[in-house]
């Protein structure tokens, strides 16, 4: 079906061209006048206007026409880019993204938010500037309108015991007012029949407000609305009213202050609309969220490649073909040499397009920016703070697969930064620090590792108030020593929360023990370091490559395991009897006592201990420990694939790995293993 | 009576013990041979071990023992049934060892019925519901509800490290 194909590549296309809009809005959201976020929101929408209803998407249709009309407006200079489109754009970016996953419009939230997006944009787009002032009664919009109330008591009010004072004094509650005298008289004297009050009130609370206050004396006045805005602060305004050229009409009629009132701002979208706005799309922002995570993974389904890595492929490939042939000759003609020849050639190749695809998989850290800036912007809004958020080195390349998985804790960590980190402006300045608080984003290189730092200047982690809700919730006891930097890496432990509520945006306690278990499952480590007042600073250790790693083939009883190659120190042979002979766990070797961990111990029931054990000595995180096997087997370029949910309970087995003859090798997770208790201690 | 479109689906009928079972087809990936399963240390006899399934490692459940069934022995053959359930937004492949796979057939809607309430050698709460058919009586199976996160939160409790 040709026009599926179409409407797919469109989905595609849209969705870019929103990822663009929205990265270049978050960039240039302090300059809004700047001529090309205007020029390129106005393209945008005029696109999207025109293409949509083409693929069925009318409601990205409706929204973006009144949108182009509404920035057209503003690049020709008649209306203001102000701060409430601003926001209306942004939600209309979410909004859209929404909706191109549901076309048929069938999900409910894509409805509401739908049909108040399309009001509100309709309302802003349908206020003309206006030159007249129109004079209804209408509908109480919030916003500050200037209106004309002209009361008359009369004798009535003695009798029924109604205070005008009173009355004055709650009108006072509604807003400032100025009162004139209003005669019914053109000119001359008045009598007592002939006038009454003029009042001239200002207020955001609307005409049903006034009613309210004139509720039992409805007969006795006019309430007129004679401008949007507040005309008690324009100067020309009070001297007409000085001069007494208003309001001189006996008639109660529509007074003389058009010429006055000449500059009225458009029907802006009342405050509270947009707060509901937001409040509903806010609501959604988990749900947002999400999609904005599988957004870093679906938006990057595509990549953009070097195409002298695709060269350098191409090459490994036809050389891959003659190779071969070579085997086949070889087999054919029984040609011992030829096929070992070939197999050579096979093995280097294969190194060669390990190394050329594993590149190809490589992504700038660029690539999950944005999701990461908008949450920081509309986050830090919501809670009323102010935060800078710095990027540096984002063109460091993370394998695909390492990006998309670490989306989801980083953005955890910047939820944490803004809503625990970075205190309010108020409290900023009082403890001299810049109003306006930073979050900065660094990726580099180190090694064979990449870094990737979150740091923000704000409030710290209180190493006290740690330690005692870890001894709370018994993670610890009174009486363990840990260094300050050991308390502050405890709330990476289950269940650990310091919030006292529980906010919606973190602080469910479940957040960092998550955090720290999606790293390690991309075999990355995270660290935290914090200085009370000052600030936190998280460091995440990477490996470049993900998928296949060096790794030393063990065998225990008929099990087999993996230990990574770049954790081994090196490897021994030791009696039985010599190792198990003494008390506590550890084996003497390097000049050095080792705590050591059986794998047939821990993994099997079997006691047949070999003889000779064969150990393996790691070393992580300058910690080190001997892993004792029946075999080591040799090495094993491994292709590593997680377990699944169904062991995620297996704390020390990080993944399998298939062998030549089909059966599965366990990867050992080294750093667990040195961690717990089952392994021996170091002496102090 | 009114027009009611009486649905009809169909599901892949499996043998464990002397009874049979049956699955909704759209939740079967495929059907396996039996093979050589890697045994992961210090799981819960329900969890057989895990095996390579198209590049990915699928865990591989007994799914006599998730019945409460009496255990197959070691020596008889075995199918593995791969499951693909979508249930609480999570992907999911799992599994099944059974004794053996016999056929495919429809059932409609309507000749389901409602499970009696005692009587049977094995664990009614992962059924949806029974019919008759040629062979005998089958049992549906509910898969989304057997592995369900709580079910394998039960399963991550019954493991010793």
């Amino acid at each position: 079906m040709q026009l599926e194909q179409f409407k797919y590549k469109f989905i595609e296309e849209a969705t870019k061209l929103i990822c663009q809009l929205e990265e270049s809005l978050l960039n240039n959201e302090n300059a809004l006048s700047d001529s090309e976020s205007i020029h390129q929101i106005f393209r945008v929408m005029h696109t999207l206007k025109g293409v949509s209803s083409m693929y069925g998407f009318n409601h990205i249709s409706d929204i973006s026409h009144e949108l182009e009309s509404i920035f057209d407006q503003v690049r020709e200079g008649q209306r203001k880019f102000t701060a409430q489109l601003f926001d209306i754009i942004l939600q209309t970016v979410d909004h859209f993204r929404n909706l191109l996953n549901d076309e048929n419009l069938t999900e409910e939230n894509n409805q509401r938010n739908q049909s108040l997006l399309l009001d509100s944009v309709k309302k802003i787009s349908g206020a003309d500037i206006p030159k007249a002032v129109n004079i209804d009664v209408q509908e109480s919009v919030s916003g500050f309108e200037t209106f004309y109330v002209i009361f008359r008591p009369d004798d009535s009010f003695l009798n029924r015991g109604i205070s005008i004072l009173k009355l004055f004094e709650e009108l006072a509650d509604l807003g400032q007012y100025t009162i004139v005298n209003h005669s019914f008289k053109e000119h001359g004297d008045v009598t007592d029949d002939e006038f009454a009050w003029g009042v001239y009130l200002v207020t955001d609370r609307g005409v049903d407000a006034i009613e309210d206050v004139f509720i039992f004396v409805l007969e006795n006045c006019h309430i007129l609305k004679i401008a949007t805005g507040n005309m008690l602060d324009k100067d020309e305004f009070i001297a007409k009213l000085d001069r007494g050229e208003c309001f001189q009409q006996p008639s109660v009629s529509v007074p003389e202050c058009d010429d006055v009132v000449t500059e009225i701002e458009p029907s802006v979208m009342s405050k509270n609309e947009i707060d509901e706005l937001d409040n509903v799309i806010f609501k959604e922002r988990s749900v947002v969220e999400n999609r904005t995570i599988e957004q870093v993974g679906s938006a990057i389904a595509r990549i953009s490649v070097d195409s002298s890595k695709l060269d350098r492929l191409m090459y490994l490939v036809s050389e891959l073909v003659i190779a071969k042939s070579q085997l086949l000759v070889g087999v054919e003609k029984d040609n011992y040499e030829k096929i070992t020849e070939a197999a050579q050639k096979i093995e280097a190749l294969t190194q060669g397009f390990r190394e050329t695809t594993l590149n190809i998989r490589l992504v700038p850290v660029a690539e999950m920016i944005v999701p990461f800036k908008r949450l920081v912007r509309d986050l830090s809004k919501s809670l009323g703070k102010k935060v800078n958020f710095i990027t540096q080195g984002i063109d460091t390349e993370l394998d695909k697969n390492v990006i998309d998985r670490l989306a989801e804790p980083v953005m955890h960590i910047l939820r944490n930064c803004v809503d625990h980190g970075i205190e309010d402006p108020q409290v900023r300045v009082a403890n001299n620090k810049t109003e306006e608080g930073m979050i900065k984003f660094t990726s580099f290189y180190s090694g064979a590792n990449v870094f990737i730092q979150i740091q923000d200047d704000g409030a710290g982690i209180d190493p006290e108030k740690i330690r005692k809700k870890a001894i709370e919730k018994r993670l610890i006891s009174q009486s363990d020593k840990l260094t300050e930097n050991e308390i502050i890496n405890l709330i990476f432990l289950p269940g650990f929360s310091t919030a006292d509520s529980v906010t919606d945006i973190s602080g469910r306690g479940v957040g960092m023990d998550i955090v720290r278990k999606k790293i390690e499952e991309v075999r990355g480590e995270v660290d935290i370091n914090s200085e009370i007042g000052l600030g936190s600073f998280f460091t995440i250790k990477l490996h470049q490559t993900l998928s296949i790693i060096d790794t030393l083939l063990l065998k225990v009883d008929n099990l087999f395991f993996l230990v990574p190659v770049s954790d081994i120190e090196f490897v021994d042979q030791a009696a039985h009897q010599h190792i198990y002979g003494t008390h506590n766990k550890q084996v003497a070797l390097d000049d050095d006592l080792i705590p050591y961990v059986s794998l047939r111990d821990l993994f099997t029931e079997n006691k047949n201990y070999p003889a000779k054990e064969k150990l393996v000595v790691v070393n992580k995180n300058d910690k080190r420990i001997a892993i004792l096997a029946d075999q080591i087997i040799g090495n094993h370029q491994a292709v590593l694939k997680p377990l699944g949910e169904v062991f995620r309970s297996q704390q020390f087995l990080s993944g399998a790995s298939m062998l030549g003859d089909g059966s599965l090798a366990m990867m050992l997770d080294i750093n667990k293993l040195s961690n717990s208790s089952i392994t021996g201690n170091t002496v102090a | 009576m009114d027009n009611v479109i009486v649905q009809q689906k169909h599901y892949l009928s499996i043998e464990l013990g002397r009874e049979l079972f049956a699955i909704n087809v759209d939740k079967v990936l495929e059907v396996l041979e039996m093979q050589q399963i890697t045994n992961v240390p210090n799981m819960p006899r329900l969890v057989a071990g895990i095996i390579n399934f198209r590049g990915d490692i699928l865990p591989v459940l007994e799914a006599r023992l998730k019945l409460n069934m009496k255990e197959r022995s070691s020596s008889e053959k075995f199918v593995i049934v791969v499951l693909d359930l979508n249930a609480d937004n999570r992907n999911l492949r799992i599994g099944l060892v059974a004794d053996r796979v016999t056929d495919v057939l429809s059932v409609f809607d309507n000749q389901i019925n409602n499970i009696p309430e005692m009587g049977l050698s094995f664990n009614a709460d992962f059924l949806k519901g029974m019919c008759k058919c040629d062979y005998g009586f089958l049992h549906l199976l509910d898969v989304e509800r057997m592995f369900s996160s709580q079910e394998l939160n039960v399963i991550d409790c019954g493991s010793v490290v």
